[in-house]
Protein backbone atom coordinates (compact mmCIF):
# COMPACT_ATOMS: atom_id res chain seq x y z
CA UNK A 1 0.00 0.00 0.00
CA UNK A 2 2.78 2.35 1.01
CA UNK A 3 4.78 1.57 -2.18
CA UNK A 4 1.66 1.94 -4.28
CA UNK A 5 1.09 5.36 -2.75
CA UNK A 6 4.69 6.42 -3.39
CA UNK A 7 4.38 5.16 -6.98
CA UNK A 8 1.19 7.13 -7.44
CA UNK A 9 2.76 10.28 -6.06
CA UNK A 10 5.77 9.80 -8.38
CA UNK A 11 3.46 9.38 -11.38
CA UNK A 12 1.51 12.48 -10.38
CA UNK A 13 4.74 14.40 -9.97
CA UNK A 14 6.07 13.30 -13.34
CA UNK A 15 2.76 14.10 -14.95
CA UNK A 16 2.78 17.50 -13.29
CA UNK A 17 6.26 18.20 -14.64
CA UNK A 18 5.16 17.22 -18.12
CA UNK A 19 2.21 19.61 -17.98
CA UNK A 20 4.23 22.55 -16.73
CA UNK A 21 6.87 22.18 -19.41
CA UNK A 22 4.72 23.25 -22.35
CA UNK A 23 6.56 26.03 -24.20
CA UNK A 24 4.83 29.35 -24.86
CA UNK A 25 3.17 29.87 -28.24
CA UNK A 26 5.99 32.14 -29.37
CA UNK A 27 8.57 29.38 -28.90
CA UNK A 28 9.99 27.56 -31.91
CA UNK A 29 9.15 24.33 -30.08
CA UNK A 30 5.46 25.18 -29.94
CA UNK A 31 3.12 22.48 -31.22
CA UNK A 32 -0.63 22.55 -30.78
CA UNK A 33 -1.75 19.66 -28.56
CA UNK A 34 -4.88 17.55 -29.11
CA UNK A 35 -6.38 18.33 -25.71
CA UNK A 36 -5.52 21.98 -26.25
CA UNK A 37 -7.49 21.95 -29.50
CA UNK A 38 -10.49 20.50 -27.67
CA UNK A 39 -10.21 23.17 -24.98
CA UNK A 40 -10.15 25.87 -27.67
CA UNK A 41 -13.25 24.41 -29.32
CA UNK A 42 -15.01 24.30 -26.01
CA UNK A 43 -13.94 27.87 -25.30
CA UNK A 44 -15.60 28.98 -28.53
CA UNK A 45 -18.86 27.38 -27.41
CA UNK A 46 -18.68 29.05 -24.02
CA UNK A 47 -17.89 32.39 -25.63
CA UNK A 48 -21.03 32.11 -27.77
CA UNK A 49 -23.15 31.81 -24.63
CA UNK A 50 -21.39 34.79 -23.07
CA UNK A 51 -21.65 36.88 -26.23
CA UNK A 52 -25.41 36.18 -26.43
CA UNK A 53 -26.05 36.92 -22.77
CA UNK A 54 -26.75 40.61 -23.41
CA UNK A 55 -23.72 41.55 -21.33
CA UNK A 56 -21.30 42.60 -24.08
CA UNK A 57 -20.61 46.35 -24.13
CA UNK A 58 -20.40 47.32 -27.79
CA UNK A 59 -18.18 50.31 -28.56
CA UNK A 60 -16.09 50.01 -31.71
CA UNK A 61 -13.75 52.88 -30.79
CA UNK A 62 -13.08 51.40 -27.36
CA UNK A 63 -12.50 47.96 -28.90
CA UNK A 64 -10.03 49.45 -31.40
CA UNK A 65 -8.22 51.20 -28.53
CA UNK A 66 -7.99 47.98 -26.51
CA UNK A 67 -6.87 46.06 -29.56
CA UNK A 68 -4.13 48.68 -30.12
CA UNK A 69 -2.83 48.20 -26.57
CA UNK A 70 -2.90 44.43 -27.04
CA UNK A 71 -0.79 44.74 -30.18
CA UNK A 72 1.70 46.98 -28.37
CA UNK A 73 2.08 44.32 -25.69
CA UNK A 74 2.28 41.13 -27.68
CA UNK A 75 4.62 40.49 -30.62
CA UNK A 76 3.08 39.67 -34.05
CA UNK A 77 4.32 36.12 -33.56
CA UNK A 78 2.00 35.70 -30.58
CA UNK A 79 -0.94 37.08 -32.57
CA UNK A 80 -0.23 34.56 -35.34
CA UNK A 81 -0.76 31.74 -32.89
CA UNK A 82 -3.38 33.31 -30.61
CA UNK A 83 -5.82 35.66 -32.39
CA UNK A 84 -6.41 37.97 -29.43
CA UNK A 85 -9.73 39.76 -29.09
CA UNK A 86 -10.62 42.00 -26.16
CA UNK A 87 -14.29 42.20 -25.19
CA UNK A 88 -15.83 44.48 -22.56
CA UNK A 89 -18.63 43.08 -20.41
CA UNK A 90 -21.31 45.19 -18.74
CA UNK A 91 -20.64 44.18 -15.16
CA UNK A 92 -19.99 46.60 -12.28
CA UNK A 93 -17.72 44.26 -10.31
CA UNK A 94 -13.95 44.21 -10.84
CA UNK A 95 -12.78 41.29 -12.90
CA UNK A 96 -11.07 40.27 -16.14
CA UNK A 97 -10.26 36.88 -17.59
CA UNK A 98 -8.90 35.24 -20.74
CA UNK A 99 -9.96 32.17 -22.64
CA UNK A 100 -7.12 30.04 -24.03
CA UNK A 101 -7.97 31.06 -27.62
CA UNK A 102 -7.11 34.65 -26.78
CA UNK A 103 -10.52 36.18 -26.09
CA UNK A 104 -10.00 38.46 -23.10
CA UNK A 105 -13.07 39.71 -21.22
CA UNK A 106 -12.85 42.86 -19.10
CA UNK A 107 -15.66 44.07 -16.86
CA UNK A 108 -16.71 47.70 -17.08
CA UNK A 109 -16.33 47.66 -13.28
CA UNK A 110 -12.55 47.31 -13.37
CA UNK A 111 -12.20 49.74 -16.30
CA UNK A 112 -14.12 52.32 -14.29
CA UNK A 113 -11.75 51.96 -11.34
CA UNK A 114 -8.50 52.26 -13.30
CA UNK A 115 -6.71 55.58 -13.70
CA UNK A 116 -4.68 55.18 -16.85
CA UNK A 117 -3.50 53.12 -19.80
CA UNK A 118 -0.47 51.76 -17.94
CA UNK A 119 -2.78 50.06 -15.43
CA UNK A 120 -4.93 48.73 -18.23
CA UNK A 121 -1.84 47.42 -20.03
CA UNK A 122 -0.79 45.62 -16.83
CA UNK A 123 -4.14 43.87 -16.65
CA UNK A 124 -4.17 42.96 -20.34
CA UNK A 125 -0.59 41.73 -20.31
CA UNK A 126 -1.37 39.47 -17.36
CA UNK A 127 -4.48 38.01 -18.99
CA UNK A 128 -2.83 37.61 -22.40
CA UNK A 129 0.06 35.76 -20.79
CA UNK A 130 -2.37 33.14 -19.52
CA UNK A 131 -3.14 32.44 -23.19
CA UNK A 132 0.37 32.67 -24.64
CA UNK A 133 1.84 30.55 -21.86
CA UNK A 134 -0.99 28.05 -22.32
CA UNK A 135 -1.98 28.13 -18.68
CA UNK A 136 -5.41 26.65 -19.23
CA UNK A 137 -4.21 23.46 -20.86
CA UNK A 138 -1.47 23.14 -18.26
CA UNK A 139 -3.90 23.63 -15.40
CA UNK A 140 -6.61 21.59 -17.06
CA UNK A 141 -4.36 18.56 -17.44
CA UNK A 142 -3.92 18.52 -13.69
CA UNK A 143 -7.61 18.94 -13.07
CA UNK A 144 -9.20 16.95 -15.83
CA UNK A 145 -10.23 14.17 -13.52
CA UNK A 146 -11.69 16.58 -11.07
CA UNK A 147 -14.86 17.59 -12.83
CA UNK A 148 -16.60 17.41 -9.47
CA UNK A 149 -14.44 20.34 -8.41
CA UNK A 150 -15.85 22.40 -11.28
CA UNK A 151 -19.35 21.22 -10.58
CA UNK A 152 -19.15 22.24 -6.95
CA UNK A 153 -17.47 25.55 -7.72
CA UNK A 154 -20.05 26.46 -10.34
CA UNK A 155 -22.88 25.40 -8.08
CA UNK A 156 -21.75 27.77 -5.36
CA UNK A 157 -21.11 30.74 -7.61
CA UNK A 158 -24.61 32.12 -7.30
CA UNK A 159 -23.89 34.06 -4.15
CA UNK A 160 -20.71 35.74 -5.29
CA UNK A 161 -21.42 39.32 -6.26
CA UNK A 162 -17.95 39.79 -7.68
CA UNK A 163 -18.81 37.85 -10.81
CA UNK A 164 -22.16 39.51 -11.19
CA UNK A 165 -24.31 38.31 -14.06
CA UNK A 166 -21.54 36.09 -15.32
CA UNK A 167 -22.15 33.33 -12.84
CA UNK A 168 -24.51 31.32 -14.91
CA UNK A 169 -23.21 32.27 -18.33
CA UNK A 170 -19.79 30.75 -17.76
CA UNK A 171 -18.90 27.20 -18.66
CA UNK A 172 -16.04 25.21 -17.18
CA UNK A 173 -13.29 27.00 -19.09
CA UNK A 174 -14.70 30.40 -18.24
CA UNK A 175 -15.13 29.39 -14.63
CA UNK A 176 -11.49 28.43 -14.39
CA UNK A 177 -10.37 31.62 -16.12
CA UNK A 178 -12.55 34.06 -14.26
CA UNK A 179 -13.33 32.53 -10.92
CA UNK A 180 -11.17 29.72 -9.66
CA UNK A 181 -8.03 31.08 -11.30
CA UNK A 182 -4.78 29.20 -11.75
CA UNK A 183 -2.18 27.80 -9.44
CA UNK A 184 0.06 30.20 -7.58
CA UNK A 185 3.00 29.40 -9.90
CA UNK A 186 1.04 30.11 -13.05
CA UNK A 187 -0.40 33.36 -11.67
CA UNK A 188 3.10 34.46 -10.67
CA UNK A 189 4.32 33.57 -14.16
CA UNK A 190 1.51 35.69 -15.66
CA UNK A 191 2.41 38.57 -13.33
CA UNK A 192 6.11 38.42 -14.15
CA UNK A 193 5.83 37.89 -17.90
CA UNK A 194 3.02 40.44 -17.98
CA UNK A 195 5.06 43.14 -16.29
CA UNK A 196 7.99 42.36 -18.61
CA UNK A 197 5.68 42.98 -21.59
CA UNK A 198 4.42 46.19 -19.98
CA UNK A 199 7.96 47.54 -19.66
CA UNK A 200 8.92 46.36 -23.14
CA UNK A 201 5.92 48.23 -24.57
CA UNK A 202 7.19 51.38 -22.84
CA UNK A 203 4.59 51.63 -20.06
CA UNK A 204 5.38 52.73 -16.53
CA UNK A 205 5.35 49.57 -14.38
CA UNK A 206 5.02 51.63 -11.21
CA UNK A 207 1.30 51.84 -12.03
CA UNK A 208 0.93 48.05 -11.73
CA UNK A 209 0.55 47.79 -7.93
CA UNK A 210 -2.16 50.47 -8.05
CA UNK A 211 -4.43 47.96 -9.77
CA UNK A 212 -4.41 45.95 -6.57
CA UNK A 213 -5.27 49.00 -4.53
CA UNK A 214 -8.38 49.48 -6.66
CA UNK A 215 -9.42 45.87 -6.08
CA UNK A 216 -8.66 46.22 -2.37
CA UNK A 217 -10.92 49.28 -2.27
CA UNK A 218 -13.77 47.29 -3.78
CA UNK A 219 -13.31 44.48 -1.28
CA UNK A 220 -13.50 46.94 1.59
CA UNK A 221 -16.57 48.66 0.16
CA UNK A 222 -18.33 45.35 -0.38
CA UNK A 223 -17.06 43.94 2.92
CA UNK A 224 -15.79 40.81 1.16
CA UNK A 225 -13.46 38.93 3.50
CA UNK A 226 -12.17 36.21 1.18
CA UNK A 227 -12.98 37.20 -2.38
CA UNK A 228 -13.28 34.57 -5.08
CA UNK A 229 -10.53 36.20 -7.08
CA UNK A 230 -7.97 35.47 -4.42
CA UNK A 231 -9.46 32.38 -2.85
CA UNK A 232 -7.31 30.12 -4.99
CA UNK A 233 -5.07 32.70 -6.62
CA UNK A 234 -2.10 33.83 -4.63
CA UNK A 235 -3.50 36.18 -2.03
CA UNK A 236 -3.86 39.86 -2.77
CA UNK A 237 -0.70 40.64 -0.83
CA UNK A 238 1.31 38.01 -2.72
CA UNK A 239 0.24 39.44 -6.04
CA UNK A 240 1.19 42.95 -5.00
CA UNK A 241 4.52 41.58 -3.73
CA UNK A 242 5.25 40.07 -7.16
CA UNK A 243 5.14 43.54 -8.66
CA UNK A 244 7.06 45.15 -5.83
CA UNK A 245 9.83 42.58 -6.26
CA UNK A 246 9.99 43.45 -9.93
CA UNK A 247 10.03 47.16 -9.21
CA UNK A 248 13.04 46.77 -6.87
CA UNK A 249 15.18 46.19 -9.93
CA UNK A 250 13.42 48.73 -12.08
CA UNK A 251 15.17 51.94 -13.05
CA UNK A 252 13.08 54.58 -11.30
CA UNK A 253 14.71 57.37 -13.27
CA UNK A 254 12.95 56.16 -16.39
CA UNK A 255 9.54 57.62 -17.16
CA UNK A 256 7.29 55.18 -18.91
CA UNK A 257 4.00 55.80 -20.68
CA UNK A 258 1.01 56.40 -18.38
CA UNK A 259 -1.55 57.94 -20.77
CA UNK A 260 -4.19 58.94 -18.24
CA UNK A 261 -6.00 61.43 -20.50
CA UNK A 262 -6.22 59.13 -23.51
CA UNK A 263 -7.40 56.27 -21.31
CA UNK A 264 -10.15 58.36 -19.73
CA UNK A 265 -11.40 59.76 -23.02
CA UNK A 266 -11.50 56.29 -24.63
CA UNK A 267 -13.16 54.58 -21.68
CA UNK A 268 -15.56 57.41 -20.74
CA UNK A 269 -18.60 55.71 -22.30
CA UNK A 270 -17.90 52.47 -20.44
CA UNK A 271 -17.40 54.40 -17.20
CA UNK A 272 -20.83 56.03 -17.61
CA UNK A 273 -22.46 52.71 -18.49
CA UNK A 274 -20.87 51.19 -15.42
CA UNK A 275 -22.12 54.02 -13.22
CA UNK A 276 -25.68 53.22 -14.35
CA UNK A 277 -25.04 49.55 -13.44
CA UNK A 278 -23.77 50.59 -10.01
CA UNK A 279 -26.92 52.65 -9.56
CA UNK A 280 -29.04 49.63 -10.51
CA UNK A 281 -27.20 47.56 -7.91
CA UNK A 282 -27.84 50.29 -5.33
CA UNK A 283 -24.13 51.08 -4.98
CA UNK A 284 -24.84 54.80 -4.81
CA UNK A 285 -21.35 55.96 -3.82
CA UNK A 286 -19.68 53.99 -6.60
CA UNK A 287 -22.26 55.24 -9.08
CA UNK A 288 -21.54 58.80 -8.02
CA UNK A 289 -17.78 58.33 -8.36
CA UNK A 290 -18.31 56.91 -11.84
CA UNK A 291 -20.59 59.77 -12.89
CA UNK A 292 -18.13 62.36 -11.57
CA UNK A 293 -15.22 60.64 -13.30
CA UNK A 294 -17.18 60.68 -16.55
CA UNK A 295 -18.03 64.36 -16.11
CA UNK A 296 -14.36 65.15 -15.54
CA UNK A 297 -13.82 64.04 -19.13
CA UNK A 298 -17.15 65.19 -20.59
CA UNK A 299 -18.12 68.23 -18.50
CA UNK A 300 -20.82 69.23 -20.98
CA UNK A 301 -22.71 65.97 -20.81
CA UNK A 302 -26.39 66.28 -19.93
CA UNK A 303 -26.51 62.51 -19.43
CA UNK A 304 -23.77 62.70 -16.79
CA UNK A 305 -25.68 65.32 -14.79
CA UNK A 306 -28.94 63.43 -15.28
CA UNK A 307 -27.24 60.37 -13.75
CA UNK A 308 -26.09 62.42 -10.75
CA UNK A 309 -29.69 63.60 -10.39
CA UNK A 310 -30.96 60.01 -10.52
CA UNK A 311 -28.43 58.86 -7.92
CA UNK A 312 -29.56 61.59 -5.50
CA UNK A 313 -33.30 61.09 -6.18
CA UNK A 314 -33.12 57.31 -5.80
CA UNK A 315 -30.97 57.41 -2.67
CA UNK A 316 -33.39 59.91 -1.13
CA UNK A 317 -31.35 60.82 1.94
CA UNK A 318 -31.33 64.24 3.61
CA UNK A 319 -30.45 66.96 1.11
CA UNK A 320 -30.48 64.53 -1.80
CA UNK A 321 -33.67 65.79 -3.41
CA UNK A 322 -32.46 69.38 -3.45
CA UNK A 323 -29.20 68.27 -5.03
CA UNK A 324 -31.03 66.04 -7.50
CA UNK A 325 -33.00 69.03 -8.73
CA UNK A 326 -29.81 71.03 -9.28
CA UNK A 327 -28.34 68.22 -11.37
CA UNK A 328 -31.48 67.75 -13.45
CA UNK A 329 -31.67 71.48 -14.10
CA UNK A 330 -28.01 71.53 -15.08
CA UNK A 331 -28.71 68.69 -17.55
CA UNK A 332 -31.60 70.67 -19.04
CA UNK A 333 -29.40 73.76 -19.29
CA UNK A 334 -26.71 71.80 -21.11
CA UNK A 335 -29.12 70.13 -23.49
CA UNK A 336 -32.66 71.47 -23.65
CA UNK A 337 -33.82 68.48 -25.71
CA UNK A 338 -32.62 65.92 -23.14
CA UNK A 339 -36.07 64.60 -22.26
CA UNK A 340 -35.56 62.42 -19.18
CA UNK A 341 -34.07 65.27 -17.19
CA UNK A 342 -37.46 67.05 -17.39
CA UNK A 343 -39.12 63.94 -16.01
CA UNK A 344 -36.67 63.96 -13.09
CA UNK A 345 -37.54 67.58 -12.35
CA UNK A 346 -41.25 66.76 -12.69
CA UNK A 347 -41.04 63.87 -10.23
CA UNK A 348 -39.36 66.06 -7.62
CA UNK A 349 -41.95 68.84 -7.96
CA UNK A 350 -44.75 66.28 -7.98
CA UNK A 351 -43.62 64.72 -4.72
CA UNK A 352 -43.17 68.17 -3.16
CA UNK A 353 -46.77 69.06 -4.10
CA UNK A 354 -45.74 71.80 -6.54
CA UNK A 355 -48.27 70.62 -9.06
CA UNK A 356 -48.21 73.39 -11.66
CA UNK A 357 -44.40 73.18 -11.94
CA UNK A 358 -44.58 69.39 -12.02
CA UNK A 359 -47.18 69.48 -14.78
CA UNK A 360 -45.05 71.85 -16.86
CA UNK A 361 -41.99 69.62 -16.48
CA UNK A 362 -43.92 66.45 -17.33
CA UNK A 363 -45.39 68.08 -20.41
CA UNK A 364 -41.91 69.16 -21.48
CA UNK A 365 -40.80 65.56 -21.06
CA UNK A 366 -43.59 64.07 -23.14
CA UNK A 367 -43.28 66.69 -25.87
CA UNK A 368 -39.63 65.68 -26.26
CA UNK A 369 -40.20 61.94 -25.84
CA UNK A 370 -43.71 61.21 -27.14
CA UNK A 371 -42.99 57.47 -27.36
CA UNK A 372 -41.51 57.21 -23.84
CA UNK A 373 -41.93 53.79 -22.27
CA UNK A 374 -43.27 55.35 -19.07
CA UNK A 375 -45.74 57.63 -20.85
CA UNK A 376 -48.72 56.15 -19.04
CA UNK A 377 -47.23 56.94 -15.63
CA UNK A 378 -46.47 60.50 -16.65
CA UNK A 379 -49.91 61.05 -18.13
CA UNK A 380 -51.39 59.91 -14.85
CA UNK A 381 -49.18 62.38 -12.95
CA UNK A 382 -50.38 65.16 -15.26
CA UNK A 383 -54.00 64.17 -14.60
CA UNK A 384 -53.35 64.30 -10.87
CA UNK A 385 -51.83 67.78 -11.23
CA UNK A 386 -55.15 69.30 -12.32
CA UNK B 1 -34.56 37.02 -7.17
CA UNK B 2 -36.88 34.51 -8.68
CA UNK B 3 -34.36 31.87 -9.75
CA UNK B 4 -32.53 31.94 -6.41
CA UNK B 5 -35.85 31.82 -4.67
CA UNK B 6 -36.93 28.76 -6.64
CA UNK B 7 -33.69 26.99 -5.77
CA UNK B 8 -34.22 27.80 -2.08
CA UNK B 9 -37.71 26.48 -2.39
CA UNK B 10 -36.52 23.21 -3.87
CA UNK B 11 -34.01 22.83 -1.06
CA UNK B 12 -36.73 23.52 1.52
CA UNK B 13 -39.03 20.96 -0.04
CA UNK B 14 -36.27 18.36 -0.21
CA UNK B 15 -35.43 19.07 3.39
CA UNK B 16 -39.05 18.46 4.33
CA UNK B 17 -39.51 21.98 5.69
CA UNK B 18 -42.50 22.87 3.57
CA UNK B 19 -45.88 21.40 2.88
CA UNK B 20 -47.83 21.61 -0.36
CA UNK B 21 -51.63 21.80 -0.09
CA UNK B 22 -54.14 21.61 -2.91
CA UNK B 23 -55.88 24.92 -3.66
CA UNK B 24 -59.37 25.99 -4.71
CA UNK B 25 -61.49 28.99 -3.74
CA UNK B 26 -60.92 31.79 -1.23
CA UNK B 27 -57.74 31.73 0.79
CA UNK B 28 -56.40 34.10 3.43
CA UNK B 29 -52.69 34.53 4.05
CA UNK B 30 -52.36 36.49 7.31
CA UNK B 31 -48.56 36.61 7.05
CA UNK B 32 -48.89 38.43 3.72
CA UNK B 33 -51.99 40.31 4.96
CA UNK B 34 -53.96 39.43 1.82
CA UNK B 35 -56.77 37.19 0.68
CA UNK B 36 -57.41 35.89 -2.84
CA UNK B 37 -59.37 33.29 -4.78
CA UNK B 38 -56.91 30.58 -5.73
CA UNK B 39 -57.47 28.41 -8.83
CA UNK B 40 -58.77 24.87 -8.47
CA UNK B 41 -56.31 22.03 -8.64
CA UNK B 42 -53.11 24.02 -8.03
CA UNK B 43 -50.80 23.44 -5.10
CA UNK B 44 -49.91 26.09 -2.55
CA UNK B 45 -47.23 26.56 0.04
CA UNK B 46 -47.11 29.50 2.41
CA UNK B 47 -44.59 30.66 4.96
CA UNK B 48 -44.10 33.91 6.86
CA UNK B 49 -42.18 35.28 3.87
CA UNK B 50 -44.31 34.28 0.90
CA UNK B 51 -47.28 32.42 -0.52
CA UNK B 52 -46.57 30.44 -3.66
CA UNK B 53 -48.88 28.41 -5.87
CA UNK B 54 -48.15 26.23 -8.88
CA UNK B 55 -49.97 23.74 -11.02
CA UNK B 56 -47.18 21.72 -12.66
CA UNK B 57 -44.16 22.66 -10.56
CA UNK B 58 -42.48 25.94 -9.64
CA UNK B 59 -40.08 25.83 -12.58
CA UNK B 60 -42.96 25.50 -15.05
CA UNK B 61 -45.22 28.16 -13.58
CA UNK B 62 -45.64 29.83 -10.24
CA UNK B 63 -47.59 32.65 -8.69
CA UNK B 64 -45.92 34.27 -5.74
CA UNK B 65 -47.29 36.75 -3.22
CA UNK B 66 -44.84 38.58 -0.99
CA UNK B 67 -44.84 41.39 1.54
CA UNK B 68 -41.64 43.38 2.07
CA UNK B 69 -41.04 45.94 4.82
CA UNK B 70 -39.20 49.18 4.00
CA UNK B 71 -36.37 48.11 6.32
CA UNK B 72 -35.94 44.75 4.58
CA UNK B 73 -33.01 44.22 2.24
CA UNK B 74 -33.66 42.96 -1.25
CA UNK B 75 -31.77 40.02 -2.61
CA UNK B 76 -29.85 41.52 -5.52
CA UNK B 77 -29.77 45.30 -5.20
CA UNK B 78 -28.79 47.36 -2.21
CA UNK B 79 -31.72 49.66 -2.93
CA UNK B 80 -34.65 49.55 -0.52
CA UNK B 81 -38.28 50.54 -0.67
CA UNK B 82 -39.17 53.82 0.97
CA UNK B 83 -42.56 54.77 2.31
CA UNK B 84 -44.29 57.21 -0.03
CA UNK B 85 -42.65 55.91 -3.19
CA UNK B 86 -44.69 56.38 -6.34
CA UNK B 87 -45.74 53.21 -8.20
CA UNK B 88 -43.20 54.03 -10.90
CA UNK B 89 -40.45 54.21 -8.28
CA UNK B 90 -41.55 50.87 -6.82
CA UNK B 91 -41.36 49.33 -10.29
CA UNK B 92 -37.90 50.86 -10.69
CA UNK B 93 -36.69 49.04 -7.56
CA UNK B 94 -38.19 45.75 -8.76
CA UNK B 95 -36.56 46.10 -12.20
CA UNK B 96 -33.19 46.95 -10.67
CA UNK B 97 -33.42 44.03 -8.28
CA UNK B 98 -34.16 41.68 -11.19
CA UNK B 99 -31.47 43.25 -13.41
CA UNK B 100 -28.88 42.75 -10.68
CA UNK B 101 -29.82 39.07 -10.31
CA UNK B 102 -26.94 36.87 -11.41
CA UNK B 103 -29.27 34.14 -12.57
CA UNK B 104 -31.49 36.25 -14.77
CA UNK B 105 -29.66 37.03 -17.98
CA UNK B 106 -30.58 39.40 -20.80
CA UNK B 107 -33.49 40.94 -18.90
CA UNK B 108 -35.82 43.05 -21.05
CA UNK B 109 -38.76 45.10 -19.81
CA UNK B 110 -41.75 44.84 -22.14
CA UNK B 111 -44.38 46.73 -20.15
CA UNK B 112 -44.19 49.12 -17.21
CA UNK B 113 -47.35 51.06 -16.42
CA UNK B 114 -49.69 52.07 -13.60
CA UNK B 115 -52.29 49.57 -12.44
CA UNK B 116 -54.86 49.13 -9.70
CA UNK B 117 -54.08 46.14 -7.50
CA UNK B 118 -56.28 45.17 -4.57
CA UNK B 119 -57.95 48.55 -4.88
CA UNK B 120 -54.62 50.33 -4.50
CA UNK B 121 -52.56 52.37 -6.95
CA UNK B 122 -49.68 50.26 -8.10
CA UNK B 123 -47.79 49.09 -11.15
CA UNK B 124 -47.91 46.38 -13.77
CA UNK B 125 -44.60 45.13 -15.08
CA UNK B 126 -43.83 42.55 -17.74
CA UNK B 127 -40.27 41.43 -18.38
CA UNK B 128 -38.45 38.54 -19.98
CA UNK B 129 -35.11 36.99 -19.15
CA UNK B 130 -33.05 33.88 -19.86
CA UNK B 131 -31.97 31.35 -17.29
CA UNK B 132 -28.50 29.77 -17.20
CA UNK B 133 -29.52 27.26 -19.87
CA UNK B 134 -30.78 29.94 -22.22
CA UNK B 135 -34.44 29.13 -21.54
CA UNK B 136 -36.54 32.27 -21.88
CA UNK B 137 -38.89 33.11 -19.01
CA UNK B 138 -41.56 35.76 -18.78
CA UNK B 139 -42.75 37.48 -15.62
CA UNK B 140 -45.86 39.54 -14.99
CA UNK B 141 -45.47 41.54 -11.80
CA UNK B 142 -48.01 43.68 -9.93
CA UNK B 143 -47.00 45.70 -6.90
CA UNK B 144 -48.28 48.42 -4.57
CA UNK B 145 -47.31 50.06 -1.33
CA UNK B 146 -50.11 51.43 0.86
CA UNK B 147 -48.00 51.84 4.02
CA UNK B 148 -44.58 50.73 5.18
CA UNK B 149 -45.01 47.40 3.41
CA UNK B 150 -44.59 46.67 -0.28
CA UNK B 151 -46.96 44.02 -1.63
CA UNK B 152 -46.00 42.11 -4.75
CA UNK B 153 -47.80 39.42 -6.69
CA UNK B 154 -46.12 37.93 -9.71
CA UNK B 155 -46.41 35.16 -12.20
CA UNK B 156 -43.34 33.53 -13.71
CA UNK B 157 -43.21 30.84 -16.40
CA UNK B 158 -41.21 29.76 -19.46
CA UNK B 159 -42.31 32.11 -22.22
CA UNK B 160 -42.99 29.34 -24.69
CA UNK B 161 -46.18 27.37 -24.05
CA UNK B 162 -46.49 27.83 -20.27
CA UNK B 163 -46.69 31.61 -19.89
CA UNK B 164 -49.84 32.13 -21.96
CA UNK B 165 -51.45 28.93 -20.76
CA UNK B 166 -51.87 30.02 -17.15
CA UNK B 167 -51.93 33.78 -17.57
CA UNK B 168 -55.71 33.96 -17.23
CA UNK B 169 -55.61 32.01 -13.96
CA UNK B 170 -53.07 34.52 -12.63
CA UNK B 171 -55.13 37.55 -13.68
CA UNK B 172 -58.12 36.08 -11.81
CA UNK B 173 -56.01 35.72 -8.67
CA UNK B 174 -54.87 39.36 -9.02
CA UNK B 175 -58.45 40.56 -9.56
CA UNK B 176 -59.55 38.82 -6.36
CA UNK B 177 -56.62 40.02 -4.24
CA UNK B 178 -57.60 42.11 -1.21
CA UNK B 179 -55.63 43.37 1.78
CA UNK B 180 -56.97 41.81 4.99
CA UNK B 181 -56.85 45.07 6.92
Amino acid sequence: MRYAMIGLILCMGLYGCATTNLPPVTSSEFAFQDDERRIWLRSEEEEKVLNNSGMVYADKKLNAYLDGIGKKLQPPKAYEKVPFEIVVLKNPYSNAFAFPNGVVYIHTGILARMDNEAQLATLLAHEMTHATYRHQVREYRGLRNKSAVFASVRATLGGLPAIGGLATALGEIGTMASVTGYSRDLETEADMEGIRLVVKAGYDPREAPKLFQHIKDELEEEEIKEPFFFGSHPKLQDRADNYREFLKNYDHGHNGIVNADVFLSKTAGAILENAFLDLQAGRFDRARQGAEKYLSVKPGSAKGYYLLGEICRQRGEEGDLKEAKEHYLKAVKLNSSYAVAYKGVGLLYFKQGEKSRAKKAFKSYLSRAPQAGDRSYVQEYITQCK
Amino acid sequence: MKRSFVMCLIVMVLAGCATWIRTGGPFSAPAQNVSADLPDGWMRMNTDEFLIITRDGVLLQNILVEKIHVEDSLQNTKKKFRQGMLPQELAEVIIDNASSNQKMLDLKVETNKPAKVGGQSGFKLVYTYKDENGLKYKTLYYGFMPDEFFYGIHYDAPQRHYYNRDLEAFEKVVASLKPLN
